[in-house]
């Protein structure tokens, strides 16, 4: 009777620590092949890239001469001076080590370029602090930027940003509490821009964009309605356009857009890319 | 019959086993590389193993590197035929906090029989209300059962005769 309760208990024994053991065994090895062994880390956003007369002043600085005196005591000859080419006008630039991006008006048109790219043949291929070298058959081509900072800089999200002006202080021709145009860009008033930024509502009342699909892919936000007479038609923005790129940055994701609205409280120019039609236009905007 | 008990036993101790044995926090750095493909992170998180389950506290969720929400605590208990997951005092951030929502408590319930299938119930400063994620069809459905300000969210939603409710596809 009681050989018969011993083998009972060590036959529930061993049920018991074979199926743990089972368990632990099934852990160990999908934990050891499969599992990994710590988390995810955050890679937080950088705050979309800012343009138009916003560039990086880390690099301005006058860098210290080093004469190169070679043994007869003869300075070395200076490298040739690229040539300007007159018909692109620099008008802002956006200089980190991640990106290089620069505005340029050409026929009264202003384009993005990132560097790489290609403006009538001319190829974009380096930014200096205050201009960008092309290239067109094998020869260098630079246009300079025709702004000069001040000493004391305005503070933007981003410490890499300093907010220059003309050399004279432009004379802001806003009067009305309404977005303005000057030239090639839309002045918005600070206390019209400080109106709307916070309040989603008021903004979607007045305008909307839906997300564009192309081939299954977001390529941009198509304007699917803009109240008539309201500051937003204003802005030069129609019903049916699709924005593509925000200051250079294309709207493949929604992180640019995100970005873009999370520190729209420091925001004091912007470049749309807007699809119109089969026309490509840049939308520049400048609070002031 | 001694066989069929040993076999009861054995399988009992193997579910007891599978459950106490489970690596929660490695099961949940799994489930974070799968939700970054989506470009969700879960960051600034503190994760507290029990028996059953993980307690994952101030979880902050990141879309694309910006946070979109913040809550005290996710509370995930797993017993595999019935797994429970409830996230409380969620706050929205950034850009979504354009919503004016909060979310006191969301809870999530997956049962075996029905694998398929996660019920949900929410507690918001929009009301009370249940749905459930169609993992199949891929349909998120909720039903607002007892509504209070669904103003800011009103857009999102759709009304029929039961009252508002918001579905996806996902």
């Amino acid at each position: 009777m009681s050989q018969n309760s011993n083998k009972s208990a060590i036959a529930i024994a061993t049920a018991t620590v074979l199926g743990l053991l089972v368990a632990k065994a099934f852990w160990v090895g999908l934990d050891y092949l499969y599992l990994p062994k710590s988390g995810v880390e955050v890679e937080k956003g950088s705050g979309i890239k800012k343009l138009y007369y916003h560039y990086n002043l880390a690099s301005t600085k006058p860098k210290p001469v080093v004469k190169n005196i070679n043994k007869n005591n003869k300075p070395a000859p200076k490298p040739k001076e690229p040539e300007k080419i007159t018909k692109f006008v620099l008008k802002g630039l956006y200089n980190s080590k991640a990106k290089k991006v620069i505005i340029v008006i050409y026929n009264g048109k202003s384009y993005a370029l990132s560097l790489g790219e290609e403006l009538e043949g001319y190829k974009f291929i380096k930014l200096k602090s205050r201009s960008a070298i092309f290239e067109k058959d094998g020869k260098d081509y630079k246009i300079e930027l025709k702004i000069k900072p001040i000493a004391r800089t305005q503070k933007s999200s981003s410490s890499n940003y300093r907010a220059p002006v003309t050399t004279k202080p432009q004379k802001v021709k806003v009067v009305k509490n309404e977005p303005v145009r000057e030239g090639d860009t839309t002045v918005i008033p600070k206390t019209l821009f400080n109106k709307y930024k916070g309040d989603f509502r008021a903004i979607r009342r007045n305008v909307n964009a839906v997300p564009y699909m192309s081939n299954g892919k977001l390529s941009g936000f198509k304007i699917s309605f803009v109240r008539r007479g309201s500051d937003f038609s204003k802005l030069g923005l129609k019903r049916g356009d699709i924005i593509t790129a925000i200051n250079g940055e294309p709207l493949d994701n929604f992180k640019v857009p995100l970005e873009f609205f999370n520190n729209i409280d420091s925001l004091t120019a912007a470049t749309f890319t807007i699809k119109r039609g089969n026309e490509i236009k840049e939308l520049e905007y400048e609070v002031r | 019959m001694r066989l069929v008990r040993n076999l009861s036993i054995f399988l009992l101790a193997l579910y007891l086993g599978i459950i106490l044995f489970m690596p929660k926090s490695n099961l949940y750095y799994k489930a974070e590389e799968l939700l970054k493909k989506q470009g969700i992170v879960i960051g600034n998180e503190e994760l507290k193993s029990s028996l059953v389950g993980l307690k994952v506290m101030h979880p902050v969720a990141y879309y694309q590197g910006l946070d979109v929400a913040r809550a005290s605590i996710i509370d995930a208990k797993v017993l595999l035929f019935v797994n429970m997951l409830s996230v409380e005092d969620i706050e929205l951030l950034g850009v979504a906090k354009n919503l004016n929502i909060d979310i006191k408590s969301l809870k999530a319930n997956h049962s075996i029989l029905n694998p398929f299938y996660i019920k949900l119930n929410i507690n918001g400063s929009f009301g009370v209300a249940t749905g459930y994620v169609d993992l199949n069809s891929k349909v998120v459905h909720i039903d607002i059962i007892e509504p209070k300000d669904i103003n800011p969210i009103k857009r999102y939603l759709k009304k029929a005769q039961k009252g508002w409710y918001y579905e996806s596809k996902f």
